[in-house]
């Protein structure tokens, strides 16, 4: 019966097309929508996650995600790494600085590190080397950043940028992941962080545990022993991605879209299957008449939703690659976005729930054609 | 008479209230096996809600349908779906063959529908086929065969899983004479196997001497039930109805 289904669904080329793109036109649209949304909440927190060798961000009870750094008390950083399970500790300064460029960009985000340890600095070099930070009035960019700055220009260290007024020499390179604010990343040393904005107070202290250590009690140590907040990588990244979430009109963006997506898919594909469905009612009739139960229909049908969604479903999730394989290495804005399996699972659940859906509803009148119908005309 | 197919004071009433109609009005006739029955009568008449209950499609709303000792009007709709799929063969007046399958596909469908594997249904299609006269259109599809041809594919498939009843409505209504002759002298072949029954409904007059029996119908009751006693010469069909050939049934 199942070969024959399919018989008849590709008989009818021009309904199957259809609906074939209505579900590749609905997974395209919510896999790619739902996919840079992932990202770009996902960006949101990148720091967090990119900062390898920070396992505590020691921040301001107040303090509700990364952008919003509060001000702590310099000799905090001694009061962490004095608690036990604490193998190092270091300020971690950020901050929004003016940028003198010949281009239209005029601010830039700077991030102060410890140069002793450059805990908290990304780990991805493109060229120079943060050691190089130790030396006054120097900075590393990030890859993007120098594209903004200095548009269309091969890199080349030793370049010079005014940054709040003072010159700093460029010594470095680094690809970090994209953050969500996309202004240029101007890594210093603490000491040249100090030059620009004299008496500038850490943002966070960044702390490393020892080997060993259970990362969320001693992060939990050090809340109780200095009265600040204190989060795990994974406790920050969250709560950081949260504030996103529940504080900007992203989600409802995205949500309005995806549903969009959702809802414009099953139209399409409702109608167009509803259509061929009661165009081949006479048929389902006949095999009716001839003693076919309604299982037997619905799994007819059924075979046909299954193979319209899962071509579709191939046809949109590969435009969803091709768009994720080209467009982040064209544009900047889209760097480091990707496709999630997760997203794919998500989408593809959504695409065979609305092809069973329409389906469902086609097939009730065929269920319901009583056989003698069919020798009625 | 060896009954395939009995029926006593059947009724059939459609909607409720006023607008109820009844369409049989008491029913009662017998179909043996060995025999080729028409069913005539003018349109409204009450022939297929008749076949359709006698095909296992319709239940009656009251008397007694029976077919090969079974009640057809006790059974339930998976009974009924059962009976129509293991032994009812239905022949339809538009053939109603599905345009996406071939000859072979079409008429192996009741086998595929019966659970059969797709190369026993195939096979005993092919056979129909070729017995019908078209073996060289097997992989045909309905668009590339004539009307007689489309006729003889719905023949085949009401054979193919050799049914003991074989119900036609309005088979040669879509043809011409000389493919309606064909059809029938097919239907009459049928016929003659002693284990199996046809039931023909038809408006036409042209192939009432085709009959082994004529029922009429009017008005939702039996007006008169002829067994056909001579075939008749071709040149001496009738054009109207041919009672006067046959002898009442008892």
């Amino acid at each position: 019966m199942n070969d024959i289904a399919l018989k008849i669904l590709w008989a009818d080329i021009g309904k199957a097309i259809a609906m074939v793109l209505g579900v590749a036109f609905s997974t395209l649209l919510m896999a790619q929508q739902a996919a840079i949304f992932v990202c770009l909440m996902g960006n949101s927190a990148s720091h967090i996650t990119a900062a390898q060798d920070v396992d505590i961000w020691v921040a301001d009870a107040r303090a509700d995600y990364f952008d919003d750094p509060g001000v702590l008390p310099a000799a905090l950083v001694e009061r962490v790494k004095s608690v036990a399970g604490v193998a190092y500790a270091a300020p971690f300064i950020r901050t929004s600085v003016s940028l003198d460029t010949a281009s239209l960009v005029e601010q830039g985000v700077l991030v102060g590190l410890d140069q002793n340890s450059f805990l908290g600095a990304p780990q991805k070099m493109v060229t120079g080397s943060m050691a190089a930070l130790r030396a006054s009035d120097t900075f590393v960019v990030d890859r993007r950043g120098y594209g903004d700055i200095w548009p269309d220009e091969e890199i080349a260290l030793g370049r010079l940028l005014e940054v709040d007024g003072r010159l700093l020499r460029l010594v470095g390179i680094v690809d970090p992941p994209s953050p969500f604010i996309s202004m240029p990343l101007i890594y210093t040393s603490v000491t040249t962080a100090s030059l620009l904005r004299p008496g500038i107070a850490p943002g966070f202290i960044v702390a490393r545990a020892r080997d060993g250590a259970d990362v969320a009690a001693v992060a939990k140590a050090i809340q109780e022993q200095t009265g600040y907040a204190a989060f795990d990588k994974a406790a920050f990244s969250r709560i950081t991605i949260d504030y996103y979430l529940k504080n900007t009109g992203i989600p409802i963006n995205f949500f309005i879209t995806i549903a969009l997506g959702f809802i414009v898919g099953t139209a399409i594909v409702a109608q167009t299957f509803y259509l061929f469905v009661t165009e081949n009612l006479r048929h389902l009739a006949v095999f009716k008449a001839m003693g076919a139960n309604w299982r037997q229909l619905v799994s007819m049908t059924a075979i046909q939703c299954v193979i319209v969604a899962a071509v579709g479903f191939s046809l949109g999730i590969a435009g969803a690659s091709w768009f994720f394989e080209t467009v982040p290495a064209k544009i900047p804005a889209f760097k480091g976005f990707y496709l999630p399996w997760g997203v794919v699972a998500k989408v593809g659940v959504a695409v065979f729930a609305i092809s069973l859906l329409s389906g469902v509803v086609s097939i009730q009148r065929a269920v319901r054609f009583a056989p003698a119908q069919v020798l009625r005309g | 008479m060896n009954a395939a197919i009995s029926c006593r004071d059947l009724k059939m009433r459609f909607g409720a209230g006023d607008g109820a109609q009844l369409v049989l009005r008491g029913v009662s006739l017998d179909i043996a096996q060995g025999e080729l029955s028409i069913i005539a009568g003018p349109s409204g008449c009450g022939k297929t809600t008749l076949i359709s209950i006698l095909g296992g499609a319709l239940k009656p709303t009251s008397g007694e349908a029976r077919a090969f000792g079974r009640s057809l009007s006790e059974m339930s709709g998976a009974e009924m779906a059962r009976f129509r799929r293991k032994d009812v063969g239905f022949i339809f007046q538009q053939y109603n063959l599905v345009p996406a399958l071939t000859a072979t596909e079409n008429a192996a469908m009741p086998l595929i529908i019966a659970g059969a594997s797709a190369r026993v249904a195939y096979a005993a299609a092919r056979s129909e086929l070729a017995q019908l006269g078209l073996e060289a259109h097997a992989d045909k599809f309905p668009r590339q065969l004539s009307g007689g041809q489309q006729q003889r594919v719905a023949i085949a498939r009401a054979l193919v899983h050799q049914p003991r009843l074989i119900i036609c409505d309005e088979p040669t209504a879509a043809l011409d004479s000389a493919s309606g002759e064909a059809v029938m002298t097919i239907l009459q072949n049928l016929a003659m196997d002693k284990d199996r029954a046809v039931l023909v409904v038809t408006h036409d007059h042209r192939v009432f001497s085709f009959a082994d029996r004529l029922i009429e119908l009017e008005d939702g009751l039996v007006r008169a039930d002829y067994l056909m006693t001579e075939p008749l010469e071709k040149s001496a069909r009738p054009a109207g109805p041919p009672a006067i050939h046959g002898r009442k049934a008892a």
